[in-house]
């Protein structure tokens, strides 16, 4: 069996530099985006741009670099070579969703339950900071 | 090749249906490097497609879901300062930026060693991946120095809760760049005494995916340790 069967379009792209001068661009972008705007926000004395619009700006510009470096650097995609590496990806994108956000989600609770600080559980036990670094 | 002829068996039945697509798009030899590059893309479909390849991404999956539990230790942590400092009393942005313009071309640079490999430019890829590994030491010698900075002050691991998952979360993250670091090394020798053997390139690829994979989870760390931890 002939091995011309492999070559297609796809995979010459997938063999040039292009998509790796795409995906750093990209990523330079985004990140320059981000340290940008928080900057911005120390300088102005955290009024503009505003902290409720800013921390899902911040959010979505690592997602966006994420999304970026997974197509441009790591070559997933839904060509065949790729199909089983993004499925794993993917299931693991949704496995790390349900570990960060089941964690935060069931930590708040709890904080709401027993509105207690560190602080407030240390002295509670009688100690202090200070204490408890000397040990 | 032994280990991956059954998967490319699998995958050349599955070609058949894809084969019949594949005479419609243009030949190869209109690509220019002609040979070569057919070539290279075979050994490249090759290899992202073979089983030493996938299963190194499966394993780098289940690193992604150690760094996932870190991350949802630090999230939960951060505000248990417990009398030290906060996040923005200690961190610096332009340092961290700094820190990521690194990694970032270095992911780069170890990407495009990849590509020159494919076209068998053998000092081409010794200068990138010599490159890329200046540009992670670096990065490496920046991590160490923040944390010295920060053991000095007195602000070690053992002063809150806050910044136990703080050196957890990039110690780990430092020790992958650094254990990476080794791999690259050994890698370059590989490549300078033996050239591009079927062993070597397959350690390249999978070289490259870990190396874009510790990229990856910087985004991550930059974001919502430094970049969020300064509002």
């Amino acid at each position: 069996m002939s091995n011309d069967h492999y070559i297609t379009s796809e995979h010459m792209e997938m063999s040039s530099p292009k998509t790796y001068f795409w995906g750093y661009g990209l990523s330079l972008i985004t990140t320059l985006a981000s340290f940008g705007l928080v900057e911005w926000h120390i300088v102005s004395e955290h009024v503009f741009p505003e902290h409720t619009i800013l921390f899902p700006v911040i959010v979505v510009l690592a997602l966006v670099q994420c999304i970026v470096q997974a197509i441009f650097f790591l070559h997933l995609g839904r060509g065949l070579g790729q199909r089983a590496r993004t499925i794993v990806f993917l299931l693991t994108a949704f496995i790390v969703f349900i570990l960060v956000g089941g964690s935060l989600w069931i930590m708040n609770n709890l904080n709401r339950d027993h509105p207690m600080t560190t602080q407030q559980v240390f002295q509670s036990e009688a100690m202090t900071p200070q204490e408890m670094n000397m040990h | 090749m032994k280990m991956g002829n059954e998967g490319k068996v699998g995958l050349m039945k599955l070609d058949a249906v894809q084969g019949v697509q594949a005479q419609w798009t243009e030949p190869y030899e209109t690509y220019g490097e002609g040979h070569f590059v057919q070539r290279n893309a075979e050994m490249r479909r090759f290899h992202e497609s073979d089983k030493t390849s996938f299963g190194f991404w499966v394993y780098l999956m289940s690193d992604c879901i150690l760094f996932a539990a870190l991350f949802a230790t630090y999230a939960v942590l951060q505000g248990a300062t417990f009398g030290g400092p906060a996040g923005h009393d200690i961190f610096s942005l332009p340092f961290v930026f700094i820190e990521t313009l690194l990694l970032l071309t270095s992911s780069f640079t170890a990407g495009l060693a990849l590509i020159m490999a494919y076209r068998g430019k053998r000092n081409l890829v010794l200068g990138l991946l010599a490159t890329t590994l200046i540009l992670g030491a670096s990065f490496l010698a920046m991590a160490f120095i923040e944390f010295r900075s920060l053991i000095l002050e007195r602000n070690g691991p053992q002063t809150s809760a806050f910044l136990s998952a703080f050196f957890t979360l990039v110690g780990t993250h430092g020790l992958h760049v650094f254990l990476g670091s080794i791999w690259m090394s050994f890698l370059g020798v590989f490549i300078y005494l033996r050239g591009f053997t079927e062993a070597n390139v397959r350690k390249l690829v999978c070289f490259t995916i870990f190396w874009h994979f510790l990229d990856v989870v910087w985004i991550f760390i930059f974001t919502f340790v430094y970049v969020l931890g300064m509002l």
